[in-house]
């Protein structure tokens, strides 16, 4: 299907899924899930993982307990001797169990 | 149960530091709280930046709740007195609630 680049992604995989609308809960826990980290969606973040690794990438989805989705992520590997490595990762899902921090990368 | 999220939620716009458990500290001005003291900061700044390169160019960071080890405050922004005493009845009424066998309690944050 070739719609614009605003499509709803989550539809479509549903579809394709054959899973059926996720039924509409109370506002609260939609709307305390999307002030976690909607501020930031389609933004470039950083996300620092609890083993101490940065992944910088667009944030392209998350959820309650902070799975987030990163596309074109790259991770940044610093060592006090040797200058600053990037290994491009592509489209990433860092558990939420790992995360430690999401920055906004101005 | 809210204790502390009611509690940092009277910290909105105070400036804290954050001390993670892998030794990271932010600072920063405290924007929001969740029910999991899921942490928003704006104004991030590391300490100890030298050591942590990879946050240069982030102002503002959400941090999740289950890596804080500590949550430094500003003594002047803290009433010790109105939190032990929302301490105090919280225990009473965990106790009383255990005793009845149920464990739904509601404390009022004045």
């Amino acid at each position: 299907s070739t719609a614009g680049p605003e499509q709803d992604h989550s539809a479509i995989w549903r579809k394709r899924a054959k899973m059926p609308e996720p039924a509409r809960k109370s506002g609260g826990a939609a709307a305390a899930a999307e002030a976690l980290l909607g501020e930031y969606m389609n933004a470039q973040v950083c996300v620092i993982t609890n083993d101490g690794r940065s992944v910088v990438g667009t944030l392209r989805g998350f959820d309650q307990v902070a799975n987030v989705v990163l596309e074109k992520s790259v991770e940044r590997i610093f060592a006090p001797d040797a200058p600053m490595e990037e290994v491009p990762l592509g489209l990433y899902l860092i558990k939420g169990d790992n995360v430690a921090v999401v920055g906004k990368v101005e | 149960m809210a204790i502390f999220y009611s509690f940092f939620k009277t910290l909105i716009g105070k400036e804290i530091v954050v001390e993670l458990k892998n030794d990271l500290q932010l600072q920063g001005t405290l924007h929001s709280v969740d029910q999991y003291l899921n942490i928003k900061l704006t104004n991030v700044r590391v300490v100890h930046r030298e050591r942590y390169p990879h946050m240069n160019s982030v102002r503002n960071c959400f941090v999740r709740g289950s890596v804080v080890r500590y949550v430094q405050l500003p003594a002047a922004d803290v009433d010790v007195d109105v939190l032990h005493d929302a301490t105090r009845v919280e225990a009473r009424a965990l106790k009383a609630a255990a005793a009845a066998g149920t464990l739904a309690v509601r404390v009022r944050w004045r």
